[in-house]
């Protein structure tokens, strides 16, 4: 994260990034000033319930949201200190194909159904690696195997509905590190499994992450999902990033009260049982009419007149940022 | 029921309900054929002698489940103008209007397809916009009036092709395509208006997949994501419109065949009407009707092609 002494440069640094939809009650800021950093070999856990942008921040850095969808995308992103906003079609494609991977949520929908798995974990190194389709049939064959699918010379040759869910997600995550990228970007790898599937998929990302040395970006709603596996974590709440530190920090002493309310609402193992989970009231603002105030403000118990009035925005205490007016476990907070 | 059955009941279903439409329709017509054959001078007991010669003073329904029961063993009997068998004289004709429709589909498709996936490159672009309102004019321009713009502008103005007329392709393929071009756009410029804005739609709809999401993410470029990646999902609904178009395409290959005096099965059963030579005008309709449920029977088999999922569903379970 930013505030990590790091003497190397970041693999990925993102500044003030943007993104809005003109929609028919007016233009709709789904993503708004968020600015991150992302070292090689580390896991930033982007966290935040349906709708918080983070999927669509994500997207945006790597040019998935934009093109033809009338979506207005602002802000730096530097990959490798290259601004990836200011490359050519070509040369974006090629970094895109080369050095980003990207697994998403629902393995039923991100295949194509009428290309046997092979081609289309072949088809990036095809293009990219330059690989003839002899040679990238066999390293297809070689990457089935190493996500653990067996049987691969039989499966490559198969359709996507001949699979499992969890193995279809093993298929996307094989696509994804074909061409040994150095980013993994991971958008809720795990939502449209099993739960007995998303340890193992979880799992097979981490040593992959860990064997190749990739950076990774792992996006979920579940902060016990990313809390084993993330280095770091990013909170996002209506487009803004309120909260980012170490993930232990996160879980020891969340600054946020919104954070605070997530962790209240996981069910723990110590609670007595049959126990009310604990909600957070309420629901997330209408980004199409922003108050002037924090967005969480509406739902927050520590609300006072300056957050209605005043939008916070993210600072940084040491190695950890969060953006509120009232943080928690700190002097001159609310519950300090 | 397997599909394949249920493929044939809807076969035989349809041919019962066209043949004995057709049978009754052309019945209740005024004129008759004694008329048309002897002339309007004859004698009334020439023409009620003509008339049991043909058999044609028995009660209609006899005469249709008599007609059936041959139709069956593939005997469609004789032109009760001519004399001769109806089936020769289909398929004398019928390479004609093949050709004719092949063409029109081909020529069809060579447009839809590319203007689909350029349009679909901007939605809403200038191309898009403009690819519209052509499909939209063409749409609404009647088959017989292009026909006779294309006569004009390519016959009559720059004298490139021939008017009217059709060269068989034993005389020289050159010939043969050349007499076929216009009939062939003629129907080609109209059917192409309706596949290019199916395949638009889908395509659309295809591009909002993850799939295409996770093609660009390879490093795609936008023709490859287009061509390899969306367009065979996309073409279901296309290859549907083109079965179900062969009906259109038919009616219109009759008024094609006529302004283009091309001898296809279209004029064949347009004179049949003309003469109330019903036992011809029958056989051509039912003919037809065969056709169109085979053809649409093999687009059905085409979506097995297209589809590993269909072919799966109906071929394993």
């Amino acid at each position: 994260m930013s505030g990590q002494a790091k003497s190397q440069a970041p693999l990925l640094s993102v500044r003030n990034a943007e993104v809005s939809f003109s929609t028919a009650r007016g233009p709709l800021r789904a993503v708004d000033g968020v600015s991150f950093d992302l070292h090689e070999g580390r896991t930033l856990g982007i966290v935040g319930e349906s709708g918080s942008g983070k999927s669509v921040l994500v997207r945006s850095l790597i040019g998935l949201v934009g093109a033809g969808s009338g979506a207005g995308v602002a802000g730096q992103v530097l990959f490798e200190g290259r601004d990836l906003r200011g490359l050519s079609p070509r040369e974006f494609r090629g970094v895109l194909g080369t050095e980003i991977g990207i697994v998403f949520q629902d393995p039923m929908t991100s295949l194509n159904p009428v290309m046997k798995i092979g081609r289309q974990i072949g088809e990036g190194l095809r293009l990219n690696r330059g690989l003839d389709s002899k040679a990238a049939a066999r390293r297809a064959v070689e990457l089935l195997s190493e996500v653990g699918i067996p049987e691969p010379e039989r499966r490559a040759r198969q359709y996507p509905h001949e699979m499992s869910g969890g193995m279809r997600q093993r298929v996307a995550i094989a696509i994804a590190i074909a061409c040994a990228p150095k980013l993994l970007i991971a958008d809720e790898p795990t939502t449209a499994l099993d739960v007995t599937v998303q340890r193992q998929i979880l799992d097979l990302l981490q040593r992959e992450q860990r064997q190749r040395g990739m950076a990774m970006i792992l996006i979920t709603h579940d902060l016990g999902v990313a809390a084993g596996r993330a280095d770091d974590i990013m909170v996002m709440y209506a487009g803004r990033a309120v909260e980012a530190a170490a993930t232990r920090e996160i879980f020891r002493s969340p600054r946020m009260p919104y954070t605070e309310a997530l962790l209240r609402s996981l069910p723990r193992l110590t609670d007595p049982t049959h126990s009310r989970l604990s909600a957070i009231p309420g629901r997330p603002p209408d980004l199409a009419r922003r108050s002037g105030g924090c967005s969480f403000a509406p739902r927050c118990s520590y609300r006072t007149t300056q957050c209605d009035e005043q939008q916070p925005v993210l600072t940084w205490e040491a190695s950890r940022g969060y953006a509120c007016f009232h943080p928690r476990g700190v002097e001159g907070g609310v519950g300090a | 029921m397997p599909w394949l059955v249920r493929q044939l009941v809807r076969l035989v279903v349809v041919l019962f309900c066209v043949t004995l439409l057709t049978y009754t329709i052309v019945n209740i017509l005024p004129g008759d054929v004694a008329i048309v054959i002897l002339g309007n001078l004859a004698t009334p007991q020439d023409i009620a002698g003509l008339r049991a010669d043909l058999g044609l003073d028995r009660p209609m329904l006899v005469r249709y489940f008599d007609w059936l029961g041959s139709a069956l063993s593939g005997d469609l009997g004789r032109s009760y103008r001519s004399g001769e068998p109806v089936v020769q004289a289909i398929l004398d004709r019928l390479p004609v209007s093949l050709q004719l429709m092949v063409m029109a589909q081909l020529i069809a498709l060579g447009i839809a397809i590319p203007v689909a996936l350029l349009s679909v490159r901007r939605p809403g672009g200038l191309f898009d916009r403009i690819s519209a309102s052509a499909a939209f004019g063409f749409l609404a321009m009647p088959n017989f009036m292009l026909g006779i713009v294309l006569i004009y502008l390519f016959s009559v103005t720059f004298d490139l092709l021939p008017a009217t007329g059709f060269t068989p392709m034993s005389e020289g393929l050159w010939d043969n395509l050349e007499s076929m071009i216009l009939p062939s756009l003629t129907l080609g410029l109209i059917e192409w208006t309706v596949l290019m804005r199916v395949l638009r739609s889908d395509l659309l709809t295809t591009l909002k997949e993850d799939f295409i999401l996770l093609a660009r993410a390879k490093g795609l470029p936008q023709w490859r994501v287009l061509l390899q990646h969306a367009l065979r999902p996309s073409s279901f609904t296309l290859i549907t419109i083109l079965g179900l178009n062969i009906g259109g395409l038919i009616g219109g290959a009759v008024i094609v065949e006529q302004i283009f005096a091309l001898p296809g099965v279209g004029r064949l059963l347009l004179g049949g009407i003309f003469n109330r030579d019903l036992i011809l005008v029958q056989g051509t309709v039912a003919f037809i009707a065969v056709g169109f449920v085979v053809i649409n029977f093999l687009v059905d088999m085409l979506y097995a092609v297209l589809d590993p999922r269909v072919r799966h569903v109906r071929f394993r379970s």
